[in-house]
């Protein structure tokens, strides 16, 4: 036991402390949130205002009027936050607030825009004006387009100075559509506002009817996003651990210093210890990662999305997937003498390790449904796609059905390593041309 | 049985590689505190023989007792330096030997004490602090003989100790090696280097394809493989006349040892006084095999001695 601590303490320190280790999972990471705020606070694009007369050609009452209302600075229009929003929903909201504030951000100011009505004789002189600054620009709604029956809706022509900003390109054609149809409405004795009201999506709350007999609301954000980075941080956290268990195994092969640790313990000690290092080292990552997942959540007061049941199965499903990669990487690093050789067998592994991202689609759709009722079984699949489905199941899985999974899982998991054990101890000695699956499997039966 | 004074006690063991017998139903007592050379060409067995007494691999066939227990369970009792030497290229040399020790079941401190005096033992102290891949061959060489015998082994294991190290190296080494056995320690080592088995070693056990050939004390080995030549220089113009008992070898190069083959009814030494007797002589000396002659004779020539 204590040399299986040695190695797990060597494997942990050695790549936990190291600056690659710092910079990749700590530095990283907090630069990219620190550059994210950073450029949200401060390299906001800075975007020109519309400045000047805007010709209308042959504009007509009706469309001056829809154009002058949506080209007009919106004015501030909070949505005040409900005391009986629950968590998910708090987020929810938040989160389409901040898409909806993002969007205004990006529109010019046109507090100091005009519009200006012109007959199209004078539009060659205007695009003179333009050219010289003296217009903004010029819109021509080509005739006949405010006839409701118009042919594929109509066309506009925007004329803009070449270093007219896209901000301005966007706004204007964004204005131009919806001020014909406006128009268009009016003209038809319609009014835009009114339309605009009557189809006004509602929102609506999904509640499911548990089979017995309880309520459970849900929001899409439980629903698709949470178990998506959930089972996603799961797979780059089990990962990124296997790859350094795989590297530290190739190393040792590499450099011969297999041997003198195999003087030293036995080849199931020194993997036991190996996979327990580096799950020490999994585990620092994770945790990282979480640190910043609650502290979100809790400056959303979302804390609750989540119950501890889900967290223990979460963690149990973890330690299990980690345990998995461990016995594919302990038994790959193993057998091949260099990284590149490891390249060769690596490829068909990670199409298999591929798979459970490949299913979030399918079953975040329907967590019951039987792609992911049998993906829940079929190793190594089957731990990402059981947190994939607790997280994504609108009601409780059936614990009978959980139990199963984790117990079959746990079963696998520790197959797996056997057989990896086996590989290990007589891979790790083996130099040369690696060996091929059929091989591999005659190393599992050496004694 | 396995004999009690034995710290290695090899019996009936066979190991296959697929296809391969590496090695065949071996025998091999190891005596306690023996300096035993593991000789053989290459591809012979020793490296595998040398594993199996470490635990790496198992034989197939047959048991392995060392230090009066299974190996796996003897691991701190013995020092091991692999033919396959590596180091951890990143790692600090301190760290390192820190990390062989508590493996081996020492205490940091011990560990880092043993290691220190060690690398002054072997005129190295200045490595500690190092990274192992700022060393050079025969001082990273070094650093692995120490992770070999920082825990005071009571068996040490050397598969080709000197391979790669210059020849000011390899006398250092081979001090250290005398002078640890002359501690009571049991040393087993491999190698090609037949005069470093002869001067060092008091015991020797070769192996070829697999099987053993030799296993005995290095002075019954000579008295069993004397080849009862005595090698005459004479006096300048002198000859020879013939000696009763004897025959004349046939000639080799001008200058060569005249080889006078005794015959077996008849006692060497009467036939070298007879030589002296006979004619002016500048030498005359009894032939002693050396394990070169040994080794070839058995590999080249057939197994039986």
């Amino acid at each position: 036991m204590s040399r299986l601590l040695t190695v797990a303490g060597r494997e942990f320190r050695h790549t936990v402390l190291t600056k690659a280790f710092f910079i990749g999972s700590v530095v990283v990471p907090v630069v990219i949130v620190l550059v994210s705020i950073g450029a949200e606070m401060f390299l906001k694009p800075n975007i020109p205002p519309m400045k000047g007369p805007l010709a209308v050609i042959d504009g007509g009452p009706s469309l001056m009027v829809a154009l002058e209302e949506n080209l007009s600075p919106p004015s501030p229009k909070t949505t005040p936050a409900s005391s009986s929003q629950r968590p998910e929903e708090a987020l929810e909201a938040a989160v389409v607030e901040a898409s909806k504030q993002a969007e205004a951000e990006k529109r010019p100011d046109t507090s100091q825009l005009t519009l200006e009505t012109r007959p199209a004789s004078e539009l060659d002189a205007i695009k003179e004006g333009i050219r010289d600054g003296s217009w903004v620009g010029a819109i021509e709604v080509a005739g006949g387009s405010l006839d409701p029956e118009a042919p594929q809706g109509g066309s506009a022509i925007i004329w803009l100075a070449p270093e007219a900003a896209t901000s301005h390109v966007d706004l204007l054609t964004k204005s131009t559509r919806q001020a014909v149809v406006d128009a268009r409405l009016r003209g038809m004795g319609m009014s835009p506002e009114m339309i605009r009201a009557a189809v006004d999506r509602p929102s609506i709350e999904t509640i499911r009817i548990g089979s017995e007999g309880g309520e459970q609301s849900e929001s899409k954000l439980t629903r698709y996003l949470v178990p998506i980075a959930f089972m996603g941080l799961m797979w780059i956290v089990v990962v990124t651990g296997g790859n350094y268990l795989l590297m530290s195994t190739i190393e040792e092969k590499s450099t011969r210093v297999i041997e003198v640790l195999l003087s030293a313990t036995s080849p199931t000690g020194l993997l036991a210890g190996k996979i327990l290092g580096f799950a020490g080292v999994s585990v620092v990552m994770l945790a990282m990662y979480l640190i910043v997942a609650v502290v979100m959540m809790v400056l959303f007061a979302a804390l609750d999305i989540v119950s501890i049941g889900d967290v223990v199965l979460g963690g149990s499903f973890f330690i299990i997937a980690y345990l998995m990669m461990a016995a594919i990487m302990a038994g790959i690093g193993s057998a091949v003498s260099d990284i590149t050789e490891a390249q060769s067998l690596m490829g068909p592994a990670m199409l298999v390790l591929m798979l459970p991202l490949l299913l979030i689609p399918v079953v975040t759709e329907d967590p019951n449904g039987t792609v992911a009722v049998v993906a829940s079984f079929i190793p190594p699949l089957s731990p990402y796609v059981m947190v994939l489905r607790i997280a994504a199941a609108p009601e409780p899985l059936p614990l009978l059905e959980v139990l199963l999974a984790l117990a079959w899982a746990i079963v696998c998991a520790g197959g797996m390593i056997w057989a990896a054990g086996r590989i290990f101890r007589v891979g790790v000695l083996m130099q040369g041309k690696p060996p091929s699956p059929l091989e591999l499997l005659r190393w599992v039966r050496y004694r | 049985m396995p004999d009690p004074a034995a710290t290695i006690s090899i019996q009936g063991v066979t190991k296959r590689f697929g296809e391969i017998t590496a090695v065949r139903d071996l025998d091999l007592t190891v005596p306690q505190g023996s300096l035993i050379g593991f000789l053989g060409p290459n591809g012979a067995g020793k490296s595998t023989t040398i594993r199996m007494i470490m635990s790496i691999i198992y034989a197939d066939e047959g048991r392995i007792e060392v230090l009066d227990r299974s190996a796996l369970d003897a691991k701190d009792r013995i020092g091991y330096l692999p033919e396959e030497r590596g180091l951890y290229r990143r790692m600090r040399v301190r760290a390192f030997l820190r990390y062989i020790g508590r493996l081996k079941g020492m205490s940091r401190a011990a560990a880092d004490a043993s290691a220190a005096s060690w690398l002054e033992r072997l005129e190295l102290p200045e490595a500690l602090p190092r990274r192992c891949e700022e060393l050079s061959k025969g001082q990273q060489q070094k650093v692995q003989f120490v992770a070999a015998v920082l825990h005071e082994p009571d068996l040490i294991v050397l598969d080709e100790p000197f391979s790669g190290l210059d020849p000011v190296n390899a006398a250092l080494l081979s001090r250290v090696i005398r002078e640890l056995h002359d501690e009571g320690r049991t040393i087993v080592f491999s190698t090609h280097i037949l005069h470093q088995a002869e001067q060092l070693c008091d015991r020797i056990f070769l192996i070829d394809r697999g099987v053993k050939l030799l296993d005995d004390d290095i002075d019954d080995i000579r008295a069993r493989f004397r080849e009862r030549i005595i090698n005459v220089e004479l006096a300048a113009d002198a000859t020879l006349p013939p000696i009763p008992g004897t025959r004349v070898g046939e000639p080799k190069e001008n200058g060569d040892p005249l080889e006078l083959h005794v015959d077996d009814d008849v006692d060497e030494q009467s036939v070298m006084r007879s030589v002296i007797e006979a004619a002016p002589v500048r030498s005359v000396s009894l032939r002693e095999p050396s394990l070169d002659d040994i080794f070839t004779r058995l590999v080249t020539g057939g197994h039986a001695p």
